[in-house]
């Protein structure tokens, strides 16, 4: 039982196949992102709330579809027993499946997160801002990390469906919550960046999250039986 | 000889050339603020000497100097893309870009502020600008905070149109610019400017920089043409060709374009309109801006495709000056506040003091040193064509081209 892939070669040829393949739909997303940061960057109230807004639903939809189409269409497909007969282990799939599917995704995280982070920092808007947006923006990590693993590991499409859709319903709840969390609300509307307890504990949960359900996912990969 | 049909390993004359003057006419610009009616109540260099003349040809020059360097950016973003790949491109532009922007704006940014601080506490006769930094700093004992790209915009931009072109061959949009080539010759000069009105629409006139860390979308929109339009000029300079006996007419209505804009805005005033009639300004500003743009395509190609060392010299070294000039432009007019002479003269002080600094700090510190190599690459063979074999080598050494 390995927990590592066999080739790393392999690996990045895997991750670099499921980049070309999407690339297409990610290069749409990618101008839909710039435009979202554009309207922020026009200054006026209306414009940078229709920019937050188009940024966060292209975030969520971004990591759906690298799911839904890398990991469970393929399935539906039988590209996955394709791959399989081929000299490519389990674990060098999984890993190829998961840091393509990261890459893709941290891609256009990066560039909405440090859109936003610098909107907060380079202009009039309150400082105490960045953490909200830092804990928001993980939890967002939080759920594309958590259906992707569920995604690998199970085959059920109704359980991965499910998964999804139930992550996504928290988006709005845990905003609502956060933004009225002790450490982060009071400073919310001031210059004050402030990491206090409650948001460095938050953030240490949400990292957990990440560790842990990529660790289980590993495991559970690790013990399919390789051929080779 | 076409762009394409330029042997790899050479330099494009023209497009080095007219970067290399488009460099020359941002110093001037920039000089020219200071003298300029319009910038007195918010540039902190404004002098106490100012003249509506400066409005005129400055803001003249502003509306197609930057969509000529976006142009010429275009440009060689296609060549690059054409022989060294898309990954070729983002290394390029990683290395030479990406880099520099990364090194050089807290140098700018700090050197701008400390001589704006300096400034503000020494001036006997401050501008508007620099006294209201004055009060500020003595009630708050610290400058306003203005953080954003300073005039390094160009290059934050250009990262952007790289991660666009990838956009657009990703999604084989090239057709797209083969059947606007493929329109008739005056389609594009008259149809341009009315795309480009909407983005100058939403900001004042005459255009402002767009300084903040934020990209805005109407300088997406703006510049993006721009450059797109000298992407797609790499690709078939045919358009270039047909468009070459409307010269004249361009020329003359960009003028004419311009006049009617001073006219309008009784000298470019920042006085607020009504949506229809500041709609009608941003129209007459991108005809002017793009009608001149082609036109200095076109007398580049027609009298600037040709070697010469100074003007290699020159091109090698916008991109050092580019980076510079602004803060060596702050320390000699802040010194040049005070002295009791006509704006005419400290203008031409300014602009000749801040060439000449740039000039020679290029040759002395930078262009055989590692800056040089980190700006430009290695330093061309004498014969024009760049060390590095034609397969990576660019045959231009200033790709940024801004």
């Amino acid at each position: 039982m390995s927990w590592f892939a066999s080739d790393a070669g392999m690996v990045r040829k895997l991750i670099v196949k499921d980049w070309q393949v999407y690339q297409k739909q990610l290069a749409v997303y990618l101008a839909a992102m710039l435009f979202a940061l554009g309207l922020i960057g026009m200054g006026t109230p209306w414009m940078a709330s229709a920019g937050a807004l188009l940024l966060l639903v292209l975030l969520v939809v971004v990591g759906s579809f690298a799911i839904e189409s890398s990991v469970m269409t393929e399935r539906k497909q039988q590209t996955v027993p394709f791959v399989m007969s081929l000299p490519v282990t389990p674990m060098d799939f999984y890993w190829g499946k998961l840091l393509a599917n990261l890459v893709i995704y941290l891609a256009p995280f990066l560039l909405v997160t440090g859109g936003l982070l610098a909107l907060i920092l380079t202009t009039p808007s309150p400082d105490g801002a960045v953490t909200w947006v830092v804990v928001i923006a993980t939890f967002m990590l939080v759920i594309f990390c958590v259906s992707l693993c569920v995604a690998i590991a199970l085959d059920s499409e109704g359980w991965n469906t499910f998964t999804m859709l139930a992550l996504m319903t928290l988006i709005g709840p845990f905003i609502y919550w956060v933004s009225r969390l002790d450490g982060i609300a009071p400073y919310l509307k001031t210059d004050d960046m402030v990491w206090s307890a409650p948001v460095v504990g938050l953030l240490g949960a949400e990292l957990a999250v990440i560790a842990i359900t990529i660790f289980v996912t590993s495991w559970v990969h690790s013990r399919k039986s390789s051929f080779l | 000889m076409s762009a394409v049909e330029t042997p790899a390993g050479e330099r494009i004359h023209y497009m080095d050339n007219l970067r290399a003057l488009a460099m020359l006419v941002g110093v001037v610009f920039h000089a020219a603020l200071a003298y300029s009616p319009l910038m007195h109540p918010f540039w902190p260099l404004a002098d106490a000497g100012r003249s509506i003349a400066v409005d005129a040809g400055a803001w003249f020059l502003h509306a197609f100097r930057m969509p000529l360097f976006f142009v010429v950016a275009g440009y060689f973003a296609a060549l690059l893309a054409a022989r060294r790949g898309m990954g070729g491109l983002f290394q390029n532009r990683c290395a030479r870009v990406l880099a520099p922007l990364l090194l050089f704006l807290p140098l700018v940014l700090a050197s701008l502020q400390w001589l704006t601080v300096n400034a503000a506490a020494t001036a006997v006769h401050p501008s508007p600008a620099l006294a209201w930094i004055r009060a500020y700093v003595d009630e708050h004992g610290a400058i306003p905070s203005a953080s954003g790209w300073a005039h390094l915009w160009f290059l934050f931009y250009l990262l952007l149109f790289t991660l666009l072109v990838w956009v657009a061959s990703a999604l084989e949009l090239r057709r797209i610019g083969d059947r606007i080539a493929a329109l008739h010759p005056t389609v594009l000069p008259l149809a341009t400017p009315l795309l480009l009105a909407p983005a100058l629409a939403c900001v004042s006139v005459p255009w402002p920089a767009p300084e903040s860390f934020v990209p805005a979308l109407w300088a997406l929109v703006f510049f993006g043409v721009y450059f797109a339009i000298g992407y797609q000029t790499h690709h078939g300079s045919a358009i270039l060709d047909r468009l070459r006996s409307q010269s004249p007419f361009l020329l003359s209505g960009a003028f004419a374009a311009y006049a009617a804009l001073f006219w309008l805005t009784d000298g470019l005033a920042p006085t607020r309109h009504a949506p229809l009639r500041h709609f009608l300004h941003a129209v007459l500003q991108a005809y002017a801006g793009f009608w001149m743009t082609l036109c200095c395509l076109q007398a580049a190609r027609q009298w600037l495709d040709g070697t010469s060392a100074t003007l290699r010299w020159l091109a090698d070294a916008s991109y050092w000056v580019y980076l510079v000039h602004l803060p060596l432009l702050f320390a000699i007019q802040y010194q040049l506040l005070d002295m009791p002479i006509h704006w005419t003269a400290k203008f031409a002080i300014s602009t000749f003091s801040t060439l000449a600094l740039s000039f020679a700090s290029y040759q002395l510190l930078v262009r055989h040193t590692v800056i040089g190599r980190l700006l430009n690459g290695s330093l061309p063979r004498a014969d024009g064509k760049s060390r590095v074999p034609p397969a990576i080598g660019s045959g231009h050494r200033q790709p940024w081209a801004g």
